[in-house]
């Protein structure tokens, strides 16, 4: 056979291996297509496979001692009846003694003694073992040396177990109880502390080394024994194949071979390892398809899921004693295998105990090997709490006495240590494994505030204040306005002043939450509060002040207050140039946000230099997904929108979409926004039917977030309406700005333009159904209402006026078309 | 098990020819030793050779500490020493030796020397074919070891180990039947 056939045919059989016999022919046959010499290959190992019983080859480790049999014979006293097992040290037998007469395990070791030192030795070793008592242990009863041809072959008569059963499968079958498990385990515990008491130090605990006889009692067999099995003089290196199976048991200083196992922590790992195994039900690491050689890399990277995570009737304190048992460096682990039964005790008698979670600090270092992308948000987010406290201490410094805040303020540094550990613990503990995103840790951050109390209601108040920004971040808006005005009421509640320290961080927060949910009113409170709070802190020309500027004219260029906003961004442009420099995204932000009050203003040629300027500047200097850049882009894409340049704007928004998606995702309000604005532009381009989709999917994805009302959902609401209209849809569309009516009317500030749109596409919807009558004093309202805040030349005005002009024409009133002819046109 | 001490690019460290020459040579007269004059009331594990042969070693060269390195040797010397003997054996009954059954296995005292020389020969097919496959049948055949400690001294997963002595297994019986 060609090598390459081979090849190709031993893939296609192991692929078929994986399949029901039934079906691996057919599967075959098609994996080969039309390739007679392959398809010959395959079949002819899959019916190999099938047929053949090759002794030789299968059974090749019981070939290999069947030579070997003790059955009929006598050795010292003891009558050998029949094979038990063969191990891979050994042979074990039935046998039975005849003073006392009684029934035990005689194990022959594979291995034979060279010379008489090498024997006398291992009586003497054997004798250390049959002075081990302990009602979890086996009883050495008698130990020598046989002859076999020219060999001395060592063996020992034990305790026989009665109706054996492996620890882990008595577990199972009797589905015991956690706290059963945790009983048997102490004692087993118990044990291997007796005989490291003696120094016996057992070196292969598992749980095929720890049977549970009828009774229940457990009994740890092999006490010792794995050091005969090779040379007393390499302790190092005693580990040949037959070791190999117990692996999983195997401490990580020994997997990485600086220990040879002489240790008794190896010992306490592997006692961890096997109470884990019992109350998870499952090794703590999964080995069958790392090369088995990696599998130190394993241990020593991954940290098990908890037990309680795979078992939810495993109480934290389990964890703990588990962690504790397991720890990676040995002087973590408990001292002895006895400090593990008494803590396993104390469980059992439900005392606290002394097994606690690991150190914030371990977990981070642990924790670093395994998510560094996801460690650094949550750093972030840790900064942001410790920001959070020491902007709350600062405010209380100003009503609490100095020598309370000295002894407060360690205090609350072990709070703030704990919450951060507590957090990234919930993060992981996700099932979720290794594929945590910041959402994840700041969910986790958000229920443990839920069930945590806190010594000083001030960190909490920073806790929240911080993962309340970071919902921002990831666009969870009505998560960060809960966090946010719990971190408020919390600074209530202690007397202090609200917006004094942590509360004008919280304010400013809220400020961008409720921009972002569109509560336009709210949002102005909370940022000229912020604004107030922080001239209060800080220097007149600071970033701090600054950014607050910014923001409420953000806020303000939404609400159509123009005149204010531009004059806001222009100082915080001024501001941001000196103290941070052209380049800085701050700088960049403000600027456009001064093109956005002209705009507004209806300053258009210096609304279109502003946006120019900032746009080049974000591309000079800030990376293509940058937020404050996008933001840039939508702006200024949105000024090009309305000015009529409908397919350079389309052709932004398209980017500014992809970009938020990847970035932000595509739930995040910011993506929704961008969605939005592009089936906008789709719908000027006459693909009505496509924006309709894209609007309906966006109105779906902002309920999705809790948002139902609010500028951007009006607005986007608005666009529905319009695109559903001139599709022909008068009556649906009438229907429609009704209920958008009502809900622009409520959520937003009073004569707010937005509300004036939506009753000029109501009043459009009437004309079209020649409801003239109905219409009429709608689109007067309208009218009335954008000229109040709009500028007469403003678009939005002038297609009021449009649709005033239609009226008039379609109800054959033509002296008032005129006249509203007149008020048209002056900028097209 | 101890894992090969990696060297600077992750792969283990290149063995000494010489010093490998030396354990091997060591090895098999230890095998050969075992093999001469065992009643058949005797154990010849792969395992009680690999304790022998460790003894001996242990004390000869500190260079020794590659366990992995060291099974695959000894399954290897293994293979070797029981080939000549089934080789020999083979020969003693075309000259009118005693006759056996097939039921004492691979032990050496295997009544038909032949069996194990047509394993020997489809081994050898593999071998030109699929030199890992052979890796893993030599392993476990005349190391006596199992999946894991294969997987251990191959430096690969389980999961290859057991599709691959699958795959092995197939080609094996299909030479053996069908030769």
């Amino acid at each position: 056979m060609q090598p390459e056939i081979w090849q190709r045919a031993r893939a296609v059989f192991e692929q078929a291996l994986d399949l029901p016999a039934a079906d691996r022919e057919a599967f075959a046959r098609e994996r080969c297509g039309a390739d007679p010499t392959l398809v010959t290959a395959v079949l002819d190992l899959l019916r190999a496979d099938a047929a053949a019983e090759l002794p030789l080859l299968d059974d090749a480790a019981k070939a290999w001692s069947s030579g070997h049999d003790l059955v009929g014979a006598t050795i010292a006293g003891f009558q050998v009846l029949r094979r038990i097992g063969e191990g891979g040290m050994g042979t074990v037998y039935e046998a039975r003694q005849q003073r006392p007469q009684r029934q035990v395990a005689l194990k022959t070791l594979g291995v034979h003694l060279a010379g008489e030192r090498a024997r006398a030795r291992f009586l003497d070793e054997a004798e250390i073992l049959a002075r081990l008592r302990h009602p979890a242990i086996a009883q050495v009863i008698d130990a020598g040396s046989t002859r076999f041809g020219e060999r001395d072959v060592p063996w020992f008569a034990m305790e026989l177990v009665e109706h054996p059963q492996s620890i882990d499968r008595f577990a199972r079958e009797q589905a015991l109880s956690v706290r059963a498990i945790a009983a048997l385990m102490q004692g087993v515990a118990d044990a291997v502390h007796h005989a490291h008491q003696r120094g016996v130090i057992h070196r292969d605990l598992k749980p095929a080394n720890v049977l549970v006889d009828g009774g229940g009692q457990p009994k740890i067999i092999d006490f010792g024994i794995a050091r005969f099995v090779v040379a007393a003089d390499r302790p190092a290196h005693t580990r040949t194949g037959e070791f190999v199976g117990t692996l999983a048991y195997m401490s990580p200083e020994r997997l990485e071979g600086s220990s040879d196992g002489a240790d008794t922590s190896g010992d306490v790992y592997s006692l961890g390892v096997m109470l884990y195994e019992l109350l998870a039900r499952q090794l703590p690491f999964a080995a069958g398809d790392v090369p088995a050689a990696r599998f130190v890399d394993l241990v020593r990277m991954l940290e098990p899921a908890p037990p309680s995570r795979l078992c939810p009737a495993v109480p934290t304190e389990l964890d703990w004693v588990v962690g504790k048992a397991m720890a990676r460096e040995p002087q973590r682990r408990y001292a002895s295998a006895g400090e593990l039964a008494q803590d396993l005790g104390r469980f059992l008698q439900r005392e606290p105990v002394h097994a606690g979670p690991p150190s914030a600090t371990y977990r981070l270092r642990r924790l670093a090997w395994r998510h560094r992308l996801v460690l650094g948000a949550a750093v972030v987010l840790f900064v942001a709490v410790a920001v959070g406290f020491v902007i709350a201490t600062l405010g209380w410094q100003r009503v609490a006495a100095a020598e309370r805040l000295a002894s407060r303020r360690a205090d609350t540094l072990v709070e703030v240590n704990q919450f951060q550990e507590r957090i990234l613990r919930g993060a992981y503990g996700s099932e979720k494994g290794t594929d945590v995103r910041l959402a994840d840790v700041v969910d986790a951050a958000a229920r443990d505030l839920d069930h945590a109390t806190f010594a000083d209601p001030l960190v909490e108040a920073g806790a929240r204040n911080a993962i309340g920004a970071s919902y921002i971040g990831i666009g969870r808006l009505a998560d960060a306005e809960r966090q946010l005005l719990r971190a408020r009421e919390l600074l209530r509640l202690l007397g202090g002043d609200p917006h004094a320290g942590v509360g004008i961080s919280i304010s400013g927060n809220l400020g961008v939450c409720y921009s972002a949910l569109g509560k336009l009113d709210l949002a102005e409170r909370e940022e000229r509060q912020a604004l107030t709070d922080r001239l209060a802190a800080f220097p007149v020309d600071s970033r701090e002040v600054a950014t607050a500027q910014n923001n409420l004219a953000v806020g303000l260029i939404k609400r159509g207050a123009f005149a204010e906003a531009f004059e806001l961004a222009s100082t915080a442009h001024a501001t941001f140039t000196r103290r941070c420099g052209e380049g800085s995204e701050h700088t960049i932000t403000a600027c456009a946000t001064m093109a956005g009050g002209l705009a507004g203003l209806n300053r258009l040629a210096e609304a279109r230099v502003g946006y120019a300027e900032a746009m080049a500047s974000a591309e000079r200097h800030l990376h293509a997904d940058h937020p404050a850049r996008l933001a840039v882009l939508v702006s200024f894409s949105t000024f090009l929108f309305e000015r009529g340049e409908i397919d350079a704007a389309v052709q932004r928004f398209e980017q500014v979409v992809a970009a938020r998606e990847r970035v932000l995702g595509p739930h995040h309000a910011q993506t929704l926004n961008a969605l939005s604005n592009l089936a906008s532009g789709q719908a000027r381009s006459g693909k009505l039917a496509e924006a309709e989709a894209t609007l309906r999917r966006a109105v779906a994805a902002y309920e999705a977030l809790g948002i139902a009302d609010g500028y951007d959902w009006v607005k986007t609401g608005q666009s529905l309406n319009a695109v559903v209209r001139r599709q022909g849809r008068a009556a649906e569309a009438e229907t429609m700005a009704r209920a958008l009516l009502a809900i622009a009317r409520r959520s937003l500030p009073d004569g707010h333009w937005l509300i004036g749109i939506v009753g000029k596409e109501l009043g459009g919807c009437l004309c079209d159904l020649r409801r003239f009558d109905e219409a009429e004093p709608m689109l007067l309202q309208a009218h009335d209402q954008l000229t109040r805040t709009l500028h007469a030349d403003d678009y939005r005005v002038q297609r009021t006026v449009q649709e005033l002009v239609d009226l008039y024409v379609a109800w054959q009133r033509p002296g008032e078309a005129a006249i509203w002819t007149k008020k048209l046109g002056k900028t097209q | 098990m101890a894992t090969p001490a990696p060297s600077p690019d992750g792969n283990p460290p290149p063995p000494d020819p010489t010093f490998f020459a030396a354990v091997e040579r060591e090895l098999h007269a230890v095998a050969t030793n075992m093999m001469r004059g065992e009643r058949a009331d005797h154990t010849l594990q792969p395992t009680a050779l690999l304790h022998e042969a460790w003894l001996r070693l242990s004390g000869v060269d500190q260079r020794w500490n590659d366990s992995a390195h060291f099974v695959r040797t000894a399954a290897r010397t293994m293979r070797r020493v029981l080939v000549e003997h089934a080789r020999a054996r083979a020969a003693d009954k075309r000259g009118g030796g005693h006759r056996l059954t097939l039921s004492t296995g691979l032990s050496g005292q295997s009544d038909r020397p032949e069996d194990l020389l047509a394993v020997e020969e489809a081994l050898a097919q593999l071998e030109a074919l699929d030199p890992e496959l052979a890796r893993i049948v030599e392993l476990r055949v005349f190391g006596g070891l199992d999946h894991p400690t294969i997987a251990v001294a191959l430096d690969r997963s389980l999961r290859t180990v057991e599709r691959g002595w699958r795959s092995a297994r197939a080609f094996l019986a299909r030479a053996l039947g069908g030769a």
